[in-house]
């Protein structure tokens, strides 16, 4: 007795067809987080500081965990093995402090493009000008690191 | 006599990986976890390569898929020295 194949059309088959590549894809998926993984792990210190300060809070440390689980049920043992490296050595390297934008004092150089028509000194002294620059200094007082524990000392 | 070979073999293998288990258990007790115990000047001076790194994580990638306990052993070893390294020299 002949088998014939059902005649699948819309959206079904649609569904089919995205099934099959992903079951396809999957070994190149695979590839590509294992990738991601090692790089991860082997420059785990490059990562910017409010990153790895964030992945250390209570939310992120949850949120890699419930990813660990999902990388196991998912991909296998190996990738999981990879990811716990990679969340351990994150872990690990998180800053003491919570990182902040220290403003820097100094002198602050700002670069402005020169707008036509040319001014008529310009004009008249040949003058070609190409940026302007100004010249900022940004000074702060001078205060504690420590912003809830501030003591004034005589 | 093949079967005989193979159960050999098998038998070898799972000897091999006792073996390795226990000794790399014996370095993280005793190196890994320790800060009081120095990692080896050439070990931490070829870490700072990335390349050395990526040596390393293939390494512990094959040794998982080889044998789980070795692979876990391993990768707790690669992230102690990962975690010394970076937070000494930094």
């Amino acid at each position: 007795m002949a088998t014939t194949n059902p005649i699948m059309i819309g959206g079904k088959k649609l569904q089919e067809d995205v099934l099959e590549w992903f079951s396809q894809s999957k070994n190149l998926f695979l590839t590509v987080f294992m990738s991601i993984l090692i790089l991860w792990v082997s420059f785990v210190n490059k990562l910017p500081a409010a990153a790895r300060w964030q992945l250390s809070t209570s939310f992120g440390r949850l949120l890699l965990l419930l990813l660990l689980y999902i990388v196991y049920n998912i991909a296998g043992w190996t990738p999981a093995l990879l990811m716990t490296i990679a969340i351990a050595l994150t872990w690990a390297v998180r800053p003491l402090t919570k990182p902040t934008q220290i403003m820097e004092e100094g002198f602050d150089v700002k670069k402005t493009k020169v707008s036509s028509p040319w001014w008529f000194v310009e004009k008249v002294l040949n003058e070609n000008p190409k940026d302007i620059i100004e010249d900022r200094v940004v000074t702060e007082a001078p205060s504690d690191n420590n912003a809830t524990k501030s003591k004034s000392s005589r | 006599m093949l079967q005989r070979v193979n159960l050999l073999d098998k038998q070898m293998e799972e000897y091999i990986q006792k073996v390795l288990t226990i000794l790399l258990l014996l370095w993280n007790w005793l190196v890994g976890t320790r800060l009081e115990t120095p990692y080896p000047d050439l070990l931490v001076e070829i870490y700072d390569l990335p390349l050395t790194r990526i040596f390393l994580l293939g390494l512990v990638i094959l040794s998982g898929v080889w044998c789980e306990s070795v692979g876990l052993m391993l990768g707790f070893a690669f992230v102690c020295l990962g975690a010394d390294v970076i937070f000494l020299t930094s």
